[in-house]
């Protein structure tokens, strides 16, 4: 039983639907979206949503899994015969065992292709595409940028 | 026999206030940068060790991939059973070969030089916990997971013959979703936690039974100054790193540019606290020859990341004999 798949898989498609249908008005509303609040001149954030599974445990003392719990992270599975309930693969959080690039960047645990397409709203009302990867950040260094950070991190004194 | 037994009493006392008061002093620490390489990583790195026995570095990727990036820059794909999920990987047991730990499922995969599959053996899984996190440190595996039914974070040691040991656990959280989550790093005999959230604690536990070190927290002192212009809720650490004296650990903010790069001193304590305006984040560090790996964000698409390599130099030598400090040499 991988409920949370379904769920973050049907989230996807729409992200998926969104962008085919009008890439420029997705990846728009994207960056600029209210869960994409733009936050600096190169940067943008998409918060995460509660979406996928854990294991709780219930009034009988015995753990089950249900949703909304720990956003982009594991599916869940209940053995019936067992009574257990272990967390599976990660789910729609795939990757999710390391949170964080290692550059600070992001809290990335997507495999989505580029940042920011979890987050989208359709015209006319906030549809939120559930996103299940923690903090997204889209990044949009220019040339100069990115050789100033060469520049000032060639050296560093601590 | 009387005095001898009151030093054996005494002594232990001795070298906690030696090691919690005394810092060994380091010296100034200063970063070179030696090499720089494009990396393909359409989006990030989920972990990286290095081989010590070639240089090369194995580094994982949040699609599942894999490489070995060798001492003179190249970068070789491995070759990884379907449907892997890496918690981590380590080199060997044999040369060129690589160890995986699935966490999801639970197994341990191990890989000849060639990539083919030689052993597949399960390893202990837990009801409700979610594996986060593992570090091989000799021939023993250290695994944190966040145990969702009694809500709190557990450090398992587990036993190359079966078996595990219960190395630090918190205590239980107000939530699941509060669970704390601390990434792990191998340091010596022991490895090194540090909590993935603000306050962004490290305790460094050891493999065998001794006590836990706490480090001093990045934030007291009046360093809170430091991140009072952002929200600290967006602020993430990465794992502290060894030094030869001391470790280092990035914190970094998820909603700008901004980086704290904290060097602790031997004894745990804060000794310098760097902020800097660049994407950049220390992953990796090699004391063995004074090597830090970071990554550098140089944009967008197919090489997003560059891999740093920078060489440490303490502009005053350290003198480790001198002082006595909680910290073992690293491996």
């Amino acid at each position: 039983m991988k409920p949370s798949r379904s769920w973050c898989a049907a989230a996807f498609g729409l992200g998926a639907l969104l962008i085919v249908a009008a890439p420029g008005l997705a990846a728009q509303q994207a960056l600029a979206g209210p869960l994409a609040a733009q936050h600096a001149a190169s940067t943008s954030l998409a918060y995460k949503q509660p979406g996928c599974w854990a294991c709780v445990i219930g009034s009988g003392g015995f753990g089950y899994c249900e949703g909304g719990h720990v956003p982009g992270y594991y599916n869940c599975s209940y053995g019936w015969l067992s009574g257990t309930c272990i967390p599976t693969s990660p789910g729609c959080g795939g990757g999710a065992l390391l949170p964080l690039d290692p550059d600070g960047s992001t809290q990335y645990v997507s495999r989505a292709p580029e940042a920011g397409v979890f987050a989208a709203v359709q015209p006319g009302e906030e549809a939120v595409v559930r996103n299940c990867d923690g903090v997204v950040v889209a990044r949009r260094l220019t040339e100069e940028q990115i050789t100033d950070f060469r520049s000032r991190t060639a050296s560093l004194d601590l | 026999m009387l005095f001898r037994r009151l030093i054996w009493l005494l002594a232990p006392l001795a070298a906690e206030r030696a090691a919690l008061g005394q810092s060994p002093d380091c010296g100034a620490l200063t970063l070179t940068e030696r090499a720089a390489y494009p990396l393909s990583a359409a989006f990030g790195v989920s972990g990286a060790v290095s081989d010590p026995a070639t240089g090369d570095l194995l580094i994982w990727f949040p699609d599942q991939s894999a490489i070995r990036f060798t001492r003179s820059g190249a970068t070789i794909p491995l070759s990884l059973p379907p449907e892997v999920t890496i918690t981590a990987l380590a080199p060997g047991p044999e040369p060129g070969g690589v160890t995986i730990l699935d966490g999801a499922a639970g197994t341990l995969l191990r890989l000849d030089r060639e990539g083919r599959l030689a052993l597949s053996e399960p390893i202990p899984r837990f009801e409700g916990e979610a594996v986060d996190v593992a570090v091989r440190v000799g021939d023993r595996w250290v695994i944190g997971s966040r145990d969702l039914l009694r809500r709190r974070y557990v450090l398992r040691r587990l036993e190359p013959g079966g078996g595990e040991t219960i190395l630090y656990a918190t205590g239980p959280a107000a939530s699941v979703a509060s669970v704390p989550r601390f990434q792990l790093t191998a340091n010596g005999t022991a490895v090194l936690l540090a909590e993935l959230m603000a306050p962004f604690r490290v305790h460094r536990v050891p493999l065998d039974p001794g006590p836990v070190r706490d480090y001093e927290p990045v934030l007291a002192g009046g360093r809170a100054e430091l991140v009072a212009d952002t929200a600290l809720s967006l602020w993430r650490s990465l794992a502290a790193l060894p030094l030869d004296c001391g470790a280092i650990q990035t914190v970094a903010d998820l909603s700008s540019l901004s980086r704290l790069l904290v060097r602790y001193d031997g004894a745990g304590r804060v000794a310098r606290v760097a902020r800097v305006e660049a994407p950049l984040g220390l992953m990796l560090s090699r004391p063995e020859d004074r090597m830090l790996v970071g990554a550098r964000r140089t944009g967008a698409g197919g090489a997003a990341l560059e891999l740093v390599f920078y060489e440490w130099r303490w502009v005053r030598a350290p003198n480790l004999s001198s002082h006595p400090s909680f910290e073992e040499p690293s491996q």
